[in-house]
């Protein structure tokens, strides 16, 4: 099932993660939160975004 | 003595500043235009996070837009609007109680929590309920489960 996970660090910083989303939904589902937050460090990039750009780069070739 | 500081962080949403407050039991004071510190500027403190190396003049100590009682302390942290952001300034000086406030512990704790009522109400907004996780570590993770 698709999660959102914030991470807030004692300093104030913090790390936006999705999981469980396809593709590039997972930067859409975070990008206006990230954008609210406004002090994302980094986010991270999981599994299941590789593994359907992979496979819509096989669908296209 | 007068050692005004500032930490870099911007907050711009007053609601989950009030909402940091209310979480550490420090009391947001809006529309308060003054706060508590030394009264004088004794050009006694040069360090990185002085306030004005930092963009907050001398002659704007003790100025601000909202302030903040913290319990047990003398002095208060002032908000001061820069754009479109509040920036915490106070009087580090030890006997004002505010001493313990760093860059490091978030303003002790403060910029953590300002962080996680703004990312929940952030995930509210979006129809998600977050479930919280304090890590050994200090982190505070919020976990929230898509429709």
């Amino acid at each position: 099932m698709p999660q959102i996970e914030v991470e807030v660090a004692v300093d104030g910083s913090v790390v936006v993660k999705t999981t469980g989303y396809k593709g590039k939904s997972c930067q859409d589902a975070t990008k206006q939160l990230e954008a609210a937050l406004g002090v994302v460090k980094s986010d991270e990039k999981t599994a299941e975004y590789y593994q359907t750009a992979t496979s819509s780069q096989q669908q296209r070739q | 003595m007068s050692h005004v500081v500032t930490i870099k962080a911007e907050l711009k949403d007053l609601a989950a500043v009030k909402a940091a407050c209310q979480r550490l039991g420090w009391q947001f004071c809006e529309g308060q235009t003054t706060f508590e510190w030394w009264g004088r500027w004794e050009n006694d403190y040069d360090r990185s996070d002085a306030a004005y190396q930092n963009g907050i003049k001398p002659e704007e100590y003790g100025k601000c837009d909202h302030a903040i009682k913290v319990p047990g302390a003398k002095y208060e942290i002032g908000l001061v609007k820069r754009g479109n952001a509040y920036i915490p300034v106070y009087d580090n000086w030890m006997s004002g109680g505010l001493k313990g406030l760093t860059a490091e512990n978030g303003l002790g704790g403060f910029v953590q929590a300002y962080g996680v009522e703004k990312a929940k109400a952030e995930l509210r907004r979006r129809g998600l309920v977050a479930r919280e996780i304090k890590e050994k570590d200090g982190r505070i993770r919020l976990v929230a489960t898509a429709r």
